[in-house]
């Protein structure tokens, strides 16, 4: 049985191939697209990974987030992502004496996690290092919150993190297709045997998911270099990241922030930079002498719980494996190795289910 | 009528400028002028990374660093923490073997203090022994400017002038106050002053946000504002060797940029001098008071100190009326 190939697409490739598309090349698509060659390119000989996506480091959500790896403070009995969050922490710490760290830009950073409430202690406490209540005299520090706990956790900064990625991808024979893909028939047409679906905030527009929502936020970048810890609040009532937050970079100082569940604009709000603002003076009142640079907005992409699971889909005579690896919220630099892991391990899947190494197709 | 006393205050680091501001501020009835031949940026305090650490001075050490600390601490939460170059530092102090004090007696002056767990030592897999604390880390480029302006906002001045006598400078001021560091040495003819070479790297690795000090003092790395600083030695060294260590301890330190180097000399002394003192002029007695030779510790006990001194020089006031100036 033969199939058509759409050459207008441009795809380089040989029929005998076994064509993998990503789509989506934020810190998801990108790195499950690593750990799948490193996994099955000498498996399966004739692999062949392609990249697709309309925005490209440094367009991503990936890129303007701060880089700070930290869950929820709460799984909520979600242990499988606490899982890969504590794979993701152990992963990227393994790289901190290696001479590609700041390439990847991965580095230590320790900081507050301040509450106005007493609470329970988060579900990442044994995976970061050094995690500690606070005491009284730091408190002290931070008027308005009476607990609290200090931590030394990771940096994880997308805008080195996705050049590192693509560079190693690109070295690899990986291509990438900078265009809007319109459907997962259209890849399936073409070939593609494997589609691994990282779409992030706007995966329903390949497929519906009433669970997946845009969590609005943004944020003010500013020149503070005296400040060396992050410095989280957690507000209850409010809700994950509509408390400030300052987290400085390697470049500048992220503060944010707000979380705007439903809200798809990507365009900067006075009325919340002047929030913004406020509160975060507020917690750090030498920001009154910062250089303000700019102001980011982003989309997280959020849902209960990310999607990460295989879907076989069938059009007409052809048929294509589908592994759905989005809606990863505010943590997607936090939990992405583990998911790529977990990804790659249905791409395992897969693979046996077709038979391993080089076999032509049915 | 209250007569305005003169108080001179010799020397313009750390430890001069902070004793000029808490005299000027705390005696409003004196003028303070502060004479120095160097001022920031070309003190030996401008040098120093100035990371709030303490030693094992005998005396008054905690007081001192203790009442350092908490002034500082003050400003680093405060909106002028930028400006004054004065925030809070994290970081490791680490120890080939496990020491016989696991607790100093500074612990409970740092904002926080704690052994480091197995995991956090990991990274350092040729020490078996660590502190983890938050302390401060003050930095005269911008801390001495900030004094200065404190210091003219009391009413006081500052003269670039070297003074070689203090004779001299007791027929124009009514109470001295000797913070002139290595200086001492010439100044007064004590020996015990000695300098204490000390020679840094600065580097620009803006991703470095913890310190790491070895326990022997010899190797450490201190992120500020605008730099790190790589050290040190306490004798002549290479450069090369300064970042040899400290990039085995930091291996991202591969990906620093060179900033510059500097070399100074520390007052070393066994331990500071703050007492008084006097000097005769034309048959008077002139008092001084002495607070010089902190060694490795001039930020780390400039405010301590200096709150000495002003108690000393409250005394030195109290006890003689002001005489007619020849």
């Amino acid at each position: 049985m033969g199939f058509h190939i759409d050459w207008s697409l441009d795809v380089e490739s040989t029929a005998a191939d076994m064509r993998v598309a990503v789509i989506g090349a934020g810190v998801i698509g990108l790195s499950t697209a690593q750990c799948i060659y490193e996994r099955y390119h000498s498996a399966v000989s004739s692999l062949s990974i392609e990249v697709y996506a309309d925005r490209f480091t440094p367009q991503t959500t990936s890129d303007g987030a701060a880089g700070l790896w930290q869950p929820y403070l709460y799984d909520n009995g979600n242990t499988l992502e606490t899982k890969w969050n504590k794979e993701t922490f152990d992963y990227l710490l393994g790289f901190l004496n290696s001479p590609d760290s700041i390439k990847m830009g991965i580095f230590l950073q320790s900081g507050y996690n301040l509450c106005s409430d007493p609470a329970p202690d988060p579900s990442f406490r044994d995976i970061v290092l050094g995690f500690r209540q606070l005491a009284k005299r730091e408190l002290d520090l931070f008027p308005g919150y009476s607990h609290g706990w200090f931590n030394t956790a990771l940096m994880i900064e997308g805008k080195s993190y996705l050049p590192w990625l693509m560079n190693w991808l690109k070295q690899r024979g990986v291509k990438f297709y900078q265009r809007k893909v319109s459907s997962f028939q259209e890849l399936a047409d073409s070939g593609v045997e494997v589609i691994i679906n990282c779409t992030g905030v706007r995966s329903g527009e390949l497929q519906p998911d009433p669970e997946l929502k845009p969590g609005r936020g943004q944020i003010i970048k500013v020149s503070a270099p005296w400040l060396k810890h992050f410095i989280l609040t957690h507000n209850f009532k409010k809700g994950v990241y509509n408390s400030p937050y300052i987290i400085p970079g390697s470049r500048h100082v992220t503060v944010g922030g707000v979380f705007q569940l439903g809200n798809w604009s990507e365009q900067n709000s006075t009325a919340d930079h002047k929030k913004i603002w406020e509160e975060a003076c507020s917690l750090e009142p030498s920001l009154k002498h910062a250089r303000v640079m700019e102001d980011w907005s982003g989309l997280r992409p959020v849902r209960s719980r990310v999607r990460l699971e295989r879907e076989m889909m069938q059009f007409g005579p052809a048929s294509c494996e589908v592994i759905h690896n989005y809606g990863h919220g505010g943590y997607g630099l936090t939990i992405h190795w583990g998911c790529a892991l977990e990804a790659a391990r249905l791409f395992g899947e897969i693979i046996e289910q077709k038979g391993q190494g080089d076999r032509s197709r049915l | 009528i209250q007569v305005t006393q003169v108080v001179a205050v010799v020397g313009a680091g750390v430890v001069g400028l902070s004793t000029a501001v808490v005299i000027a501020e705390a005696l409003p009835h004196c003028s303070v002028t502060v004479l120095a031949d160097r001022f920031t940026p070309n003190t030996t305090s401008d040098g120093a990374a100035g990371i709030l650490f303490a030693s094992q001075f005998p005396g008054e050490q905690r007081r001192w660093f203790k009442r350092t600390f908490d002034h500082l601490l003050l400003i680093a939460s405060s909106p002028e923490a930028g400006v004054a170059g004065v925030f809070l530092s994290s970081g490791w102090q680490i120890f080939r073997e496990v020491p016989p004090e696991k607790k100093p007696y500074w612990s409970d002056c740092v904002l926080s203090f704690g052994t480091m767990t197995d995991a956090e030592l990991k990274r350092f897999p040729q020490y078996k022994f660590g502190q983890a604390f938050t302390t401060i880390k003050c930095e005269c480029p911008s801390y001495l400017p900030w004094l200065q302006k404190r210091l003219e906002k009391a009413g006081g001045i500052m003269i670039h002038e070297k003074v070689t006598d203090l004779a001299e400078l007791g027929l124009r001021y009514d109470v001295i106050v000797n913070c002139s560091g290595l200086g001492s040495r010439e100044l007064l003819g004590d020996e015990d002053v000695h300098p204490v070479r000390g020679q840094v790297l600065r580097v620009h690795a803006p991703w470095l946000q913890h310190f790491v000090r070895v326990a022997d003092g010899h190797t450490y790395i201190y992120p500020g504002a605008g730099g790190v600083t790589l050290g040190g030695t306490r004798q002549a060294a290479d450069s090369q060797a300064i970042f040899e260590r400290c990039r085995r301890l930091e291996p991202s330190l591969g990906s620093a940029r060179p900033l510059g180097e500097w070399v100074g000399l520390r007052p070393g002394r066994r331990n500071p001098r703050v007492e008084r003192g006097h000097v005769r002029v034309h048959g008077r007695r002139v008092p001084v008071v002495h607070n010089y030779g902190h060694g490795g510790w001039g930020i780390t006990l400039s405010w301590g100190t200096a709150l000495d001194a002003l108690d000393l020089v409250r005394q030195c006031l109290n006890e003689r009326p002001p005489e007619a100036r020849l």
